[in-house]
């Protein structure tokens, strides 16, 4: 290590390296004035900007040279910042240089320091007269004229003016035009992705005319494979993938969306439009269902369901991605950077991204990601046969539907006789109003009676309280009322006194000393409800049961409205006149400060309404696991075990000794997870109570299998594996007035288990609820109470319940339908736009309330007109405005890219301050210009530049291209370039005819080495996770590489050796690495060996009898042209060892053929198939075959 | 060879030079054209080459990362008042509105679960480890305990993330990516991040793990971690294809050599001579890792060392002595991640499970190394990506309980590598859920890992999208109090 003297020096070596290398190439050497914005500014902004740019939080000593102000300035003690011309008289200089270590610039302890051939620069520029620009790619383009060069016989079109004219100042000549079968093989590669087969190199070869190019440019524009090739790019860029990206990584479907991206290119989409679908096809007037799945580019984005996430948090990320991935596709903008504070290097202030911002804050999305498929919004992409399908049922189900639930004479008139029982019932209460005596409270709370007998509570609102009123009973009673009222005083205008609103009343409590001064507590027998907010723990009956813990809970924090329940006394103990009443109103559950807000008593003489109450459950009690590895999965729901047959809570069970136990934490309508991952068997118990016969039906899911019986009789048994959900299972049964006990089984086969379980239908509708309804004279019921009224009370008949069940199959049919329906994410604005603010530090809990921020563009790059509307389509018209400076000059510098494996501005994802300055700038807004001016033609844009000499050139490096121009920044020669990951295995596919060219539809699991995934993942089994990776068969195996299912947490193997992007956010290009891993992928992987067995049968068969011939005919199909002799001779000799190889060793020829779900063609002998997969493979193996020349 | 492409092969590791702009790291660059730094393993010395920026005290670092989040409360940080207070609720003015995960922060109360676990005084700094770790806690005068550590993440993909990369979201290179940039690999035959992983036996349905944790994020794909598998081959598509030995695999590789040359000769690009390159060391991983990966070779006292787990392949235990032989084979960064550690419920069976895992042949690797003279220059870390809270999720009882998830302090401990052993570093409150004295953030401890293998976690920076992007963000204290 001589080269070195000190560790320190080491990694300013390596930088200086780079910065010489980018600036060998500058006016330097043409003798050209110093140009501010090629060879100055990037020094500056990288060195100088992190303190003196744009940013004025950090700025120090208020200088700043992101303007050309700042170097016109003077220091605070007078001098001249800059001095045109004299640099020993700009303090700019003199501190940049001073040995004054206290003074110099930067910082000592600045890791960013100048390089001697900076400060050189810098002293140049200011002799020169330190002419200022502002930074070229934020100054609208406009369309220079030719360069002038001396050999305009070279010249294809207007490239290669602007490519000759630097080449002829470096004194470099172009490459000689690359060989037709290299030029071939490059274009077909280039502009669809695949290599050309051997008839189309033939036919190329026997075209002597001067079109023969411009034909097969033309060919290959209209093949819908250029689509596929051109959309694999764009999907990086839009981070296109099949899953949710963070923990679970869970499954989506966005493949309308990739579909349709290749349809666009190929139906040759302008740009314009390209981008104005994308941002914003929804919001276009009248937009087509093709208009809103192109949305889906700003849904792409990575989605967070991760249990215990703060939705919040992930809300803003999901916007503050779609700014980053929109202003870098189409911006070359790293505007994230001023999420947090104003952009250091670029003039974005930390404002403006909040404005930009707000243009994407408009979706009806949650922060907590769906895991169980496609996140809202989505709309359904179905297809003709979907529609029809559909339609279809519908039809049978409304016709069904209407026998079923329309009129029905013997149902209607007994439903008549029911009405007038109920309103004969509740008219015998007769409500009076109490009086209250006294109220009281504890714990610092105020009760004041108010002028209607209501109460009224404020004050301090404790976690546990009882309220207690006391009157004297004017009357007898029997019966109360409570009734809870809304009022503008409290929380969300109540009635609770909780922040939501929401009340748990644990008791209700009634004493009576009567006038011989004896003290007791009267029992309370039914209680009636108008809403019950479940039917378990927080049924009104539950306000009567003596248990603290239970109580009625009003579901008021979702359903704001006054409320009532009915509490009887036992017939056998009524309020006499006279009585001292004390009634005691007790908050005393584990949900703390549930309190009454505001609340009145009433009291009737009778109460006969226990018929007319709601069913209710008890909490469950469980017994699990039991594990048993023996039994094989789908027996072990129909296996008999012990806790079917009895119920004793004392007995133990399985080796883990588990017995009875109650739950009272499930909440019905709710998954519940078992904590347990053993193979094995769950069983759940409950009674359900009835005060009237009626129809119940249970809604249920599990994890895995599940059988259910009602009283010992078994109702349902599904052998099933998945993720538990709601409503996988219906079950509807007709139950007698009484207790009835539930039993379920759920069956675990190994990984996460669980169930759902609520009751479902109208049996658990009040008909309190229903009094107004009951009221109303039956002509005058509108249709939906009518249809209510009439499910309610159907629901009670044990005839309907039968006929009812008819429906359900039908349901289900529909359910399957719509669920084979793809959906695609798409974006949508809410009807009322949500707020944005500036978020301090960019963290989503620190909003600047102060100024509420509406949509708005970056200054810096021109207004928006004043026509646009101030949304995302304004945003994607301002963006494709023939003014705009970035948008067309990023995407002819992205498709510049495909082609010659840099960009004229080489960091394609930045065009900002501290991006790379462009290596042609004229060129480049050449062709932004033309671009516009075509219309945005992107076909022609491809033809352009393929025309060009240019790109036709060899790619032979010489030894004066070494010296001069290793990067081939100035083009003198082809670039070599590797193919993309998904080429090289799309070529082997192609080159051995394996390949499946179908276009578009679901993403396909091609080989993948075993248990890449479940090393890694969770063990659960739902049918959105992406925990085993189950490979296809059949033809799916060998679909082009676009298609490979992408999981975004564990890539696709192949494609992330060969360094595809991750997909993770936005990529604008990956760099080809040169790999030891590359190298396995290629000798090793099943994908390349079938490739190579189907290519060498390809060989035997086609290629003719000898075996020059054949190795002629192997290469001209993996690389397109006809190896010369001394090729020849290496392979001929190769194949003459790997046969006598093969020939000692028949088994291992035979293992070696049979890689792959494909059969070896048997007509051949299995050491000769060997030998030549074995050539093939070697073939497959070249550097050429991977490189694209 | 022939003279004249190993005359070019030079030129080549000039081209290579070359290319730093897009991001070769100034060591890694250096060992690319230092002949002696491609020379077999233990020849050199490639930290005596002055490649770093500081004086390094460690050449490797072996990282267990212990993923899910183990509870400080039943391992490292005692807390005997908690006894008295079993079921009470956790004060408000310990708590202080403190955002809580969306699992609990529907719970109605925050019981206190009191560790059923016994603590005793270990070693001669008398350091205070459970029950549940009686190996790690026969190493105590060899480890720095760190009961301060705290994260700004609450939730495991983040807080993993952000561990592992600096960086909360996706997209950063990983630690052990900053450290293959920085330095390079030290042997020719093995890359230089390498990361295996686990599966708890305490909770095997458990927090996935992401390729992005070894990933190296906008740093060149060579720096990203190479999975050693449990499964399968060891390395991604190492096997030859059935039917193919070695001597026809030779003589394949030899026709690919040739006419590889013969297209160098044609079009003179040196990333041909590269492939060739490639090639032979992809030949040679063939040999050097299935030789690595075999460990049979090891006396019947290594695995009675690492305890009767260690010759079954793919567990944590076998893992620590496979990141023996890696470390012994120059292997710069050691990534394990062992999964299972989110006790939500059933805490006190599920940690047992774990525990059992992982204490026995955590510490005898320390020991091991100790014993081979490796462990002053290897950097040992045991830890996960956050703590759990004192406060019971679900229901507690008095033999069981479960932990919600808990950034704000939890530990971590550290060994070898010019780090202080029988150190207990930091202070946390009663309830364990602030911190008292000495705070440790992650990018303190990311800073400090950096500089114990001689890189300035301040000037290892690589451009992208026009920023100076560094491990630590801009923040990061090297933890000198910790450093021998």
């Amino acid at each position: 290590m001589k080269i070195f003297n000190t560790p320190r020096t080491l990694l300013f070596v390596a930088i200086g390296l780079c910065l010489s290398m980018a600036t060998s190439l500058t006016p330097a050497m043409a003798e050209e004035p110093l140009d501010y914005n090629r060879d100055i500014r990037p020094i500056i902004s990288d060195k100088c900007f992190a303190c003196h740019g744009p940013d004025d939080k950090t700025r120090k000593k208020e200088l700043r040279f992101n303007l050309e102000e700042g170097f016109l300035a003077k220091t605070s003690n007078g001098k001249a910042v800059i001095d045109p011309g004299n640099p020993g008289a700009s303090e700019f200089f003199h501190r940049i240089t001073t040995e004054d270590l206290d003074d110099r610039m930067p910082p000592a302890e600045s890791p960013l320091q100048l390089t001697d051939d900076d400060i050189a620069l810098i002293k140049r520029w200011i002799a020169e007269g330190a002419q200022w620009q502002g930074h070229w790619a934020f100054i609208p383009p406009t369309k220079p004229a030719l360069p002038k060069v001396s050999d305009s016989t070279w010249a294809n079109n207007e490239i290669d003016y602007f490519v000759l004219s630097k080449l002829e100042k470096e004194n470099l000549h172009p490459n000689k035009r690359a060989p037709k079968n290299t030029l071939i093989r490059r274009l077909s590669l280039d502009l669809t992705g695949l290599p050309p087969n051997p008839a189309e190199v033939d036919a190329f070869l026997a075209d002597t005319s001067d079109s023969a190019y411009e034909t097969l440019v033309d060919r290959l524009l209209a093949s819908p494979h250029y689509g596929e090739r051109m959309a694999f790019p764009w999907l990086d860029a839009a981070r296109y993938s099949d899953t949710n990206g963070y923990q679970r990584d869970t499954k989506r479907t966005m493949y309308p969306w990739r579909d349709w991206v290749i349809n666009a290119f190929n139906s040759n989409m302008p740009y314009d439009q390209f981008t104005i679908e994308q941002l914003a096809g929804d919001l276009l007037p009248g937009s087509t269902l093709s208009q809103k799945i192109a949305t889906g580019f700003n849904r792409n984005h990575r989605i967070n369901g991760e249990g215990g996430i703060i939705p919040e948090e992930y809300a803003v990320e999901y916007v503050v991605d779609r700014v980053s991935t929109t202003s870098t596709t189409f911006m070359g903008l790293t505007m994230a950077c001023a999420r947090c504070h104003t952009h250091k290097f670029d003039p974005i202030t930390q404002k403006e991204f909040f404005q930009f911002y707000s243009f994407f804050n408009n979706v009806p999305e949650n922060g907590k990601g769906n895991e169980r498929g496609n996140d809202k919004p989505f709309i359904q992409v179905p297809s003709p046969e979907d529609d029809k399908a559909k339609a279809a049922l519908q039809t049978k189900i409304d016709t069904l539907k209407l026998s079923i639930l329309g009129p029905d004479e013997r149902l209607d008139t007994l439903q008549l006789a029911w009405e007038e029982e109920i309103r004969n019932t509740f008219a015998t209460l007769k409500w009076d109003i109490i009086t209250p005596a006294s109220v009281y409270a504890e714990h610092g709370t105020q009760l004041e009676i108010l002028d209607d007998n209501s109460i009224f509570a404020s004050g301090e609102n404790p976690n546990q309280q009882v309220y207690s009123v006391n009157f004297e009973a004017p009357d007898t009673i029997r019966s109360f009322k409570l009734e809870i009222l809304l009022d503008d005083r409290l929380p969300q205008r109540g009635p609770g006194r909780s922040p939501n609103g929401n009340i748990v009343l644990s008791d209700v409590e009634i004493t009576r000393t009567s006038a011989n001064g004896k003290t007791e507590e009267l029992k309370l027998t039914h209680a009636l409800a108008d809403f019950v907010q479940d039917l378990n723990r927080y049924h009104v009956k539950r306000a009567i049961d003596k248990n603290q813990k239970s109580g009625w809970a009003t579901g008021s924090h979702e359903r704001r409205e006054n409320r009532e329940a009915i509490f009887v006394l036992d017939e056998s103990t009524p309020i006499k006149p006279g009585d001292q009443i004390t009634v005691q109103l007790k908050h005393l559950s584990d949900i703390t400060q549930h309190t009454l807000g505001r609340f009145r008593l009433s009291h009737a003489s009778s109460g006969d309404i226990a018929k007319w109450s709601t069913p209710d459950l008890d909490e469950w009690h469980y017994l699990g696991p039991i594990p048993d590895e023996k039994t094989s999965n789908n027996k072990l729901i129909s296996k008999v075990y012990a806790p079917e047959t009895e119920f004793d809570t004392t007995k133990k069970y399985g080796i883990d000794q588990v017995s009875w136990t109650k739950r009272g934490d499930w909440k019905d309508g709710s998954l519940a997870q078992f904590k347990s991952n053993v193979k094995g068997i769950h069983y759940l118990r409950r009674t359900i109570n009835l005060d009237i016969p009626s129809t119940v039906s249970f809604s249920l899911g599990s994890n895995d299998s599940i059988k259910f019986w009602i009283d010992g009789e078994a109702l349902l048994e599904k052998d099933v594996g998945r993720g538990a959900q709601k409503d996988q299972e219906k079950v509807t049964v007709f139950l007698n007035k009484g207790k009835h006990t539930i039993l379920m089984k759920i069956a675990n086969y190994g990984a996460g288990s669980g169930f759902y379980f609520a009751l479902k239908n109208d049996a658990g509708q009040s008909i309190l609820a229903l009094m107004d309804q009951l009221e109303k004279p039956a002509d005058q019921r509108d249709e939906k109470t009518v249809q209510q009224l009439r499910n309610v009370y159907r629901a009670r008949d044990p005839q309907w319940a039968k006929q009812y069940e008819t429906i359900k199959p039908l349901e289900e049919e529909m359910d399957k339908l719509n669920k084979k329906i793809v959906t695609t994410m798409i974006m949508e604005e809410m009807d009322k736009p949500r707020e944005t603010y500036l978020l301090t530090r960019g963290e989503y809990d620190k909003p600047d309330k102060s100024e509420r921020l509406l949509p708005g563009v970056p200054s810096s790059l021109g207004a928006m007109d004043e026509t646009l509307p101030k949304n995302r389509l304004g945003l994607a018209k301002w963006l494709v405005s023939s003014e705009h400076p970035l948008t067309a000059r990023v995407r002819v510098n992205h498709y510049w890219q495909q082609y010659f494996g840099k960009g004229l501005v080489q960091t394609s994802e930045d065009f900002g301050t501290q991006g790379m300055p462009p290596t042609h700038p004229r060129l480049l807004d050449w062709l932004a210009v033309h671009f516009v001016e075509s219309d945005w033609d992107v076909k022609a844009m491809q033809k352009l530049i393929v025309m060009s000499a240019t790109y036709q050139q060899s790619s032979i490096i010489d030894d004066k291209h070494l010296e001069v121009d290793p990067e081939n920044i100035l083009l003198a020669r082809a670039p070599r370039l590797r193919l993309q990951a998904e080429m090289i295995r799309d070529q082997a596919l192609t080159v051995s005819g394996l390949l499946n060219d179908t276009i578009g539809g679901p993403s396909v699991k091609p080989y993948q080495p075993d248990k890449m995934w479940s090393a890694l993942t969770f063990q659960n089994m739902d049918e959105f996770d992406t925990n085993f990776y189950r490979q296809d068969t059949g033809d799916k195996v060998y679909r082009r590489g676009l298609y490979t299912f992408w999981k975004r947490t564990i890539l696709p193997p192949r494609m992330q050796i060969f360094d595809a992007a991750g997909r993770e956010a936005c990529s604008m290009r990956n760099d080809a690495t040169n790999t030891p891993m590359q190298a396995m992928v290629l000798l090793n992987d099943p994908t390349f060996i079938e490739a190579a067995r189907r290519l060498a049968e390809r060989m035997i068969n086609e290629g003719g009898d000898t075996s020059a011939n054949r190795i002629r005919y192997g290469y001209k199909l993996a690389l397109a042209y006809d190896p010369d002799l001394e090729r020849q001779q290496v392979l001929l000799c190769g194949l003459s060892d790997y046969q006598s190889h093969f020939n000692r060793n028949q088994e291992e020829a035979q293992q070696f053929i049979n890689v792959g779900e494909s059969t070896p063609d048997s007509t051949i002998p299995q050491s000769e198939l060997a030998a030549y997969t074995m050539l093939a493979s070697v073939m497959l193996n070249l550097d050429e075959a991977i490189t694209r020349e | 060879m022939d003279p004249r492409l190993e005359e070019k092969l030079h030129i080549n590791r000039r081209h290579f030079f070359g290319k730093c702009a897009i991001g070769i790291g100034g060591a890694a660059l250096a060992s690319m054209i230092n002949p002696g730094a491609s020379a077999a393993p233990g020849d050199i010395d490639p930290l005596a080459a002055g490649l770093t920026h500081i004086a390094p005290k460690a050449k490797r670092v072996i990282y267990l990362f212990q993923s899910g989040a183990p509870s400080q409360l039943d391992i490292f940080d005692p807390k005997p008042k908690m006894k008295g207070m079993f079921d009470k609720d956790l004060p408000d003015s310990i708590r202080m509105g403190q955002r809580l995960t969306g699992m609990t922060s529907g719970q109605a109360r925050f019981p206190i679960a009191p560790s059923i676990f016994k603590f005793k005084k270990h070693g001669e700094s008398g350091m205070e480890i459970s029950e549940l770790m009686p190996h790690i806690a026969s190493m105590s005068d060899d480890i720095c305990l760190i009961r301060t550590m705290h994260t700004e993440a609450i939730n495991h993909d983040p807080a993993m993330t952000f561990f592992q990369t600096g960086f909360q979201l996706a997209g950063r290179p990983s630690m052990g990516s900053w450290v293959s940039y920085g330095l390079g690999s030290a042997n020719r035959d093995l890359p230089a991040f390498v990361a295996l992983s686990s599966r708890g036996t305490g909770r095997p349905s458990c927090q996935p793990l992401y390729d992005r944790l070894w990933g190296s994020g906008f740093l060149p794909s060579v720096h990203q971690g190479v999975k050693f598998r449990g499964d399968g081959d060891p390395v991604l598509y190492l096997s030859d294809p059935p039917g193919v030995d070695k001597t026809i695999r030779r003589r394949m590789l030899d026709d690919i050599a040739k006419l590889n040359e013969k297209s160098y000769a044609e079009y003179q690009d040196p990333e041909i001579v590269t492939r060739i390159e490639q090639y032979e060391l992809a030949y040679r991983m063939q040999t050097s890792v299935p030789e690595l990966s075999d460990l049979s070779d090891e006396p019947e006292s290594t695995f009675e060392m690492y305890g009767p787990n260690s010759k079954t392949r793919g567990t944590y235990a076998a893992n620590c002595l496979l990141a023996r032989r890696l470390a012994e084979r120059g292997v710069r960064f050691i990534q394990l991640y062992h999964m299972g550690w989110d006790q939500h419920g059933g805490l006190p069976k599920q940690i047992k499970g774990q525990c059992m895992d992982t204490d026995q042949p955590s510490a005898a690797l320390i020991a091991d190394l100790k014993q081979r003279g490796m462990l002053d220059e290897t950097l040992v870390i045991w830890g996960g990506e956050f703590g759990r809270t004192i406060y019971s999720q679900g229901n507690l009882t008095e033999t069981d309980y479960g932990r919600d998830h808990h950034p704000k302090n939890f530990c971590i401990f550290m060994a070898g590598g010019g780090v202080k052993g029988g150190m207990t570093y930091g202070e946390t409150d009663d309830f364990s859920y602030n911190i008292v004295k000495d705070p440790v953030h992650v990018h303190d401890l990311q800073a400090t890992i950096m500089h114990q293998i001689g890189l300035d976690h301040e000037r290892l920076t690589y451009k992208y999208q026009g920023r100076h992007f560094r491990l630590t963000d801009v923040h990061g204290n090297v933890m000198n109090q910790l450093l021998t």
